[in-house]
């Protein structure tokens, strides 16, 4: 296996103070209504070891809901534009693996073509320290349709394994191996039979996704929309189980579409970009009143192609869903990935 | 980044949902799962509910109006200014808010009655309800919803009248939908074959004004046939329902905007009540956050907290030994009767030109006034007539509470700092009272809440520590003082002919939300509200069958006159194919445009104000 | 590393209106470097900042033959566009240029060149066309047939005449409705094609107008016997970045601004949503 390290659970928190020193360490933590959101570990032993996942994707460190993107304001006669990057150095820390494949392919997409500026600043400071997850939630773990975890041997930087008393830390990167070296002597190696404990983890969480029926909902579903195959009726009747609140695109960590206002307050401007989802009736309406996707059938189309199709599986580099499930956690009506993926295939919901 | 755990400001349905803080700004909105009602979800509202929030268009300062113009100025101006223009007794109102907390409401409430002398306090909001929160109050002991929402989903007969609730609460949508899946059946009544109706087992595509007929019927199946022909819908259709429901062990009623803005509103939710009476219950849906709030902090001209009435003396000596000193006893006017006698207001957090029921007599109302003030977030058309504008915080940037539709209260908790010199309306309305000569002893919201405990048997159970263990806490309906008496009115019966073929009716579908000032503000939803303005610049849409506007020969945006035996108003043709042949639909938002020719608003129950009927019209290309 | 989102600073040179709500801008970087350093290829688009009220995508439809400036045609739908035709010589836009893809114009040096506009249609194609009369000798037949709903409606109109007048330009006009002094063609702009002899094997037809004209004037091209990669349009979508990232103009999984807006009829017949 790659190098790796093993240090005492108990000793995380003082791991953490350490990469502190250097970086602003984020991390799963338990909210006020019981919910976990990842946010910047100011009481280290405070972080959360055993949960299904955030309803926030960590990525959102690199891609926020409302980003200011420039400055403006008149300086003398003319117009004064600033940029406004955020450079500040982050860890993310125990990232799901799904979590982990989605940064990997924004990554890819923020550099296609014309690099994502903001975007790029961001990532370019900061490290992945995943954490492999035991064993899936039931009602909305999907990864193995993905092949985005449970267990990964890459994308992140550094890969933890709760093994109970002791987490067994995986070196991935050079940027991973740094990160256990500011752990210092709170790591040792790892012993056979911990590796092996590790081993028996990760084909263990395999066996508990059970008898899913999702993967063979999404692999035909992706057949279905590449072609087109479903007539604008099947939309239709999908979209009455809809009522366009946006959730599952404003989950999604791989979901990137956004809108850019500009506000400006006593003078002074600042071009924001915010998300934006294409199950909203505005996404494509053109000043002059005509809209393409003017029907609510069309929208749900649009995201089931988005996240499924073939076309965009060539051009990304990879299927756009990594099956982590929130959009099953947050649909206003009953239009998840799964329930979706199921109608799309069958022809008709059921 | 903070996560701020908080209540959505929006509908009456009562989201939490968390507040993302970055260097001192709120920047995201998301849900959390462990709430009981529809866990882990939220509306296009709820998810960008932090955009109004930052919006550059956010009163800073207060502005006092001085050779005409309103200028800013310094709040101790303002206060003192207020101090000498609010008149006293008979001659003052007060008029709270729909989304302003239960603190806000209640210190005003009180400013109103026990400072200025007056029962003539008012929530603008409630007008258009007045009528409906009667009659349920009349059915299950206080004008409020009987159930919890995330009970629906365990109904097995639900019954929706006059609402396409995928526009008004998405998340009542959500239990709707998990009954569905367990196999409930859904009755629809309404015009329109929207998204509700083409999830229904049963679709009673009713002519607007039919409603209460329609729903007798359900109750009656022998009054069927009668009912059916009224109503343009099948008599077998309505069979079907009334077997559905006679079998129901845990049916469930709920209604909406169209049936609650319209003179039938009273009889539609009496006639629903009793349909689900002893076995399951009522709700009344509302698009305002706290508008049950409101009501139970006693925003009404005739009742104190809890609906314990100012006629009863030993409820008013309870409160003046609270307080210091009585309420009046005598029962004030309601917001639409107070034109003529009010001569100044303090109007909080609402703007009547937007939701009372008659924009043209609020309007009126205010620029009669010889002094107004107006506290709010934003520059409204109604702040634009006062003579004193303050600048409120938000829901994000204080504490207190909301009550949900289904009467649960929670906390709402303080993420930012309100921008420039704003502040909570709570606090102004202290400031004032001791403008005034009234000390309030209250430092904070909790201490508020305390008091309202204490004078409340409703909520003689709640206090900030219960809502900081739990998903908040509900009111008991049988802890209320009472309901007001007077019967409904009956809604006038509209016959077409062959001069007046279609029956012509306001509709809260499109575009009520976004009429909203919350929704108009920099930002994704600003967009998703601006498309039916931006289609409809002037004259407002009328939504038509395909097939009638090919009979008159004309296309999509053509300008038509509708004209009825009141009047006429222009529109522009919207067609669409869910609207029946005989029916046309017009905006609620544009009833202003509409009110020459639906006429004038009817008389409901004698506690309700005046509502728009539907009515008999022609239309002829422009 | 430069930032993709961050503007440059042009001032606005001359402002022409062409009808009742289309005005034509002419612009130029503030940094001179940077005009003259300024490459761009006709069909390409820029993001223009109207500050305070956000970024809109325009056509840039002057050629890059003529380097001091460029070009906006802009029609007031919109808060952005209303507050763009506010503004006067002197006043300062952002733009982010050039972006997209382009006409191909040396690749059909080879051809017959048909360019067919409708309304606001042209503003697109003009870049191309002084391109090409701009290098007039490097192309071959060059015919461009246009129309507009009424006169009052047709952009360029002293450029009509040149083209009128040059002789080594066959060019056609019409319009749906006619005004009191029209005495040119009436009708769509299909009806012109009664007026001229296209010959569709070797020829190369570029048009572009409203959705709806675009459609049926493919279709007729088509029937005519074009290939479907000699029909070559330039779509319009909603855009917000203009380099494929927020995703308003995907097209299937095309995006206008990266994979166009140049498209041939090829590359779009297969796209789901081409309306």
């Amino acid at each position: 296996m790659a190098e790796a390290g093993i240090i005492a659970k108990r000793d995380v928190p003082r791991w953490i103070e350490a990469m502190q020193a250097s970086a602003e360490v984020i991390g799963p933590v338990a909210q006020h209504g019981g919910d976990i959101a990842y946010v910047p570990l100011e009481r280290p032993e405070e972080m959360a070891w055993t949960f299904w996942n955030s309803l926030s994707s960590p990525r959102d460190y690199l891609y926020p809901q409302t980003d200011t993107l420039l400055r403006f304001g008149r300086d003398g006669d003319g117009y004064r534009v600033e940029e406004t990057l955020d450079t500040r150095k982050r860890v993310l820390f125990a990232v799901r693996n799904c979590d982990v494949s989605a940064i990997e392919f924004l990554d890819r997409i923020m550099a296609a073509f014309v690099p994502d500026t903001p975007y790029q600043a961001r990532r370019e400071n900061t490290a992945l320290v995943a954490l492999a997850c035991h064993e899936p939630n039931q009602d909305y773990c999907m990864c193995v349709c993905a092949g985005t975890g449970p267990f990964l041997d890459e994308r992140h930087d550094v890969q933890l394994t709760d093994l109970g008393e002791e987490v067994l830390a995986e070196i991935t990167t050079e940027k991973g191996r740094e990160l256990i070296q500011a752990g210092g002597d709170l790591f040792k190696a790892p012993t056979e039979e911990q590796i092996a404990q590790k081993a028996r983890l990760a084909e263990e969480a395999l066996d508990k996704f059970g008898p899913y029926p999702f993967t063979h909902y999404v692999q035909g579903a992706t057949r279905r929309v590449s072609l087109d195959d479903r007539p604008p009726e099947f939309w239709a009747e999908m979209s009455d189980w809809c009522v366009e609140c946006g959730g599952c695109t404003l989950v999604c960590p791989t979901c990137n579409c956004f809108n850019m206002i500009d506000n400006v307050v006593e003078g002074r401007g600042e071009r924001v970009r915010c998300w934006d989802s294409c199950q909203y009736e505005g996404m494509t309406r053109e000043a002059s009143g005509h809209n393409p996707r003017a029907a609510h059938g069309d929208r749900v189309k649009r995201r089931f192609f988005h996240k499924l199709s073939y076309q965009y599986n060539q051009r990304d580099g990879s299927i756009g869903c990594v099956c982590c499930g929130r959009c099953i956690a947050v649909c206003c009506g009953d239009l998840g990935i799964a329930v979706g993926s199921r109608a799309i295939r069958r022809g008709e919901r059921s | 980044m903070q996560n701020v755990l908080t209540v959505c400001p929006y509908c009456g349905s009562g989201c939490s949902l968390y507040l993302g803080v970055e260097n001192g700004v709120v920047t995201s909105s998301s849900p959390s799962l462990g709430h009981p009602f529809g866990g882990g979800k939220l509306c296009k509202r709820g998810w960008h509910a932090h955009e109004f929030v930052r919006s550059p268009n956010r009163l800073r300062t207060p502005m006092v109006r001085k050779g005409g113009a309103l200028v800013e100025a310094s709040w101790q101006e303002a206060v003192s200014a207020i101090a000498s223009g609010l008149g006293r007794g008979p001659e003052v109102a007060v008029l709270g808010s729909g989304r302003c907390t239960n603190e806000d409401n209640y210190a005003l409430m009180r400013l109103g009655r026990q400072v200025l002398g007056t029962n003539n306090v008012d929530c603008v909001p409630r007008a258009v309800r007045a009528a409906d929160l009667a009659a349920l109050g009349r059915a299950v002991g206080a004008p409020a919803s009987s159930g919890l929402q995330a009970e629906i989903a365990q109904a097995d007969v639900i019954v929706v009248c006059g609402s396409e609730t995928e526009q008004e609460n998405p998340k009542v949508v959500t239990v709707i939908m998990e009954a569905l899946n367990a196999g409930a059946a859904l009755i629809t009544i309404s015009p329109r074959r929207g998204q509700m109706a083409r999830l229904a087992r049963v679709h009673l595509q009713a002519r607007p004004g039919t409603e209460p007929a329609v729903i007798a019927a359900l109750a009656d199946p022998a009054s069927s046939a009668g009912a059916a022909e009224a109503a343009g819908v099948s008599t077998d259709a309505l069979r079907e329902a009334a077997g559905l429901l006679k079998e129901a062990s845990k049916p469930a009623a709920l209604y909406g905007g169209n049936a609650s803005h319209g003179a039938a509103s009273s009889a539609i939710a009496e006639g629903l009540a009793a349909l689900v009476a002893g076995r399951g219950a009522i709700y009344a849906l509302s698009r305002y956050a706290n508008l049950q709030g409101a009501c139970d902090m006693g925003l009404l001209p005739h009742f104190l907290t809890g609906y314990q009435p100012v006629a009863d003396a030993q409820v008013r000596e309870k409160f003046a030994a609270k307080w210091g000193s009585a309420p009046p006893a005598d029962p004030g006017l309601p917001f639409w009767r107070m034109a003529g006698t009010v001569k100044s207001a303090y109007l909080m957090g609402a703007d009547p030109i937007v939701s009372a029921p008659d924009p043209a007599a609020a309007r009126q109302f205010l620029e009669g006034l010889d002094f107004l003030v107006v506290a709010d977030l934003f520059l409204t058309e109604a702040a634009g007539l006062a003579q004193v504008v303050l600048p409120a915080a938000s829901f994000a940037e204080k504490e207190g509470t909301f009550t949900s539709l289904d009467r649960r209260v929670q906390r709402l908790r303080k993420a930012v700092e309100p921008p420039g010199e704003a502040r909570a309306d709570w606090q102004v309305v202290c400031e004032l009272a001791g403008a005034l000569g009234t000390s309030f002893p209250y430092g904070s919201p909790g201490e508020i809440l305390e008091e309202i405990a204490d004078l409340t048997p409703a909520y003689g159970e709640i206090s900030t520590q219960r809502l900081e263990a739990e998903w908040g806490m509900q009111w008991r309906l049988d802890a209320t003082g009472g309901a007001p008496q007077a019967g409904g009115a009956e809604a006038p019966p509209v016959s077409t002919s062959e001069e007046y073929p279609f029956v012509l009716a306001l509709d809260t579908t499109i575009g009520t939300w976004e009429a909203n000032t919350m929704c108009r503000q920099p930002g994704t939803l600003q967009r998703e509200s601006g498309i039916v303005h931006a289609d409809y610049p002037q004259a407002p849409p009328v939504e038509m069958n395909p097939e009638a506007m090919q009979d008159l020969q004309a296309r999509p945006l053509t300008p038509v006159r509708l004209l009825t035996a009141a009047g006429e108003m222009t529109a522009a043709i919207k067609p669409n194919p869910e609207v029946p042949k005989g029916v046309l639909l017009v905006p609620y938002y544009a009833r202003e445009q509409a009110r020459a020719a639906l006429g004038e608003p009817v008389a409901t129950a004698e506690d309700g104000a005046p509502l728009f009927a539907p009515c008999a019209v022609k239309v002829e290309t422009a | 590393m430069s930032n993709t989102y961050l503007p440059q600073i042009a001032t606005i040179q001359d402002v022409r209106d062409e009808t009742p709500d289309t005005k034509t801008f002419t612009c130029s970087l503030r940094d001179k470097a940077a005009q003259e350093a300024l490459a761009f290829r006709p069909g390409q688009f820029a993001e223009v900042s109207v500050f305070g009220q956000g970024e809109a995508p325009f056509c840039i439809c002057s050629s890059p033959t003529r380097k001091e400036n460029f070009q906006f045609t802009v029609r007031a739908v919109g808060g952005l566009t209303q507050a763009m035709h506010a503004l006067a010589p002197g006043d300062e836009i952002g733009v982010r240029a050039p972006l997209g893809n382009e006409f191909p114009a040396e690749a059909v040096a080879d051809k017959k060149i048909l360019f067919i506009g409708g309304g606001i249609g042209l503003p697109p194609l003009r870049s191309l066309i002084w391109y090409m009369l701009d290098k007039r000798n490097q192309f071959k037949e060059i015919r461009i047939l246009y129309g507009a709903r009424t006169p009052t409606d047709l952009v360029y109109k002293d450029e009509l005449e040149v083209w009128t007048a040059r002789d080594d330009v066959d060019f056609h006009v019409t319009v749906d409705r006619a005004e009191p002094g029209w005495t040119g063609n009436v009708g769509i702009v299909s009806t012109l094609f009664e007026k001229v002899t296209i010959e569709p094997e070797g020829t190369v037809a570029f048009l572009c107008g409203p959705p709806v004209m675009i459609r049926f004037v493919m279709q007729d091209l088509l029937a005519m016997g074009f290939a479907e990669d000699s029909v070559v349009t330039t779509l319009e979508r909603h855009m917000k970045c203009g380099v494929g990232k927020c995703n308003h103009c995907a097209i299937g999984h095309k995006y206008v601004c990266l994979d166009g807006p140049v498209f041939t009829y090829a590359q779009i017949k297969n796209l789901m949503e081409q309306s």
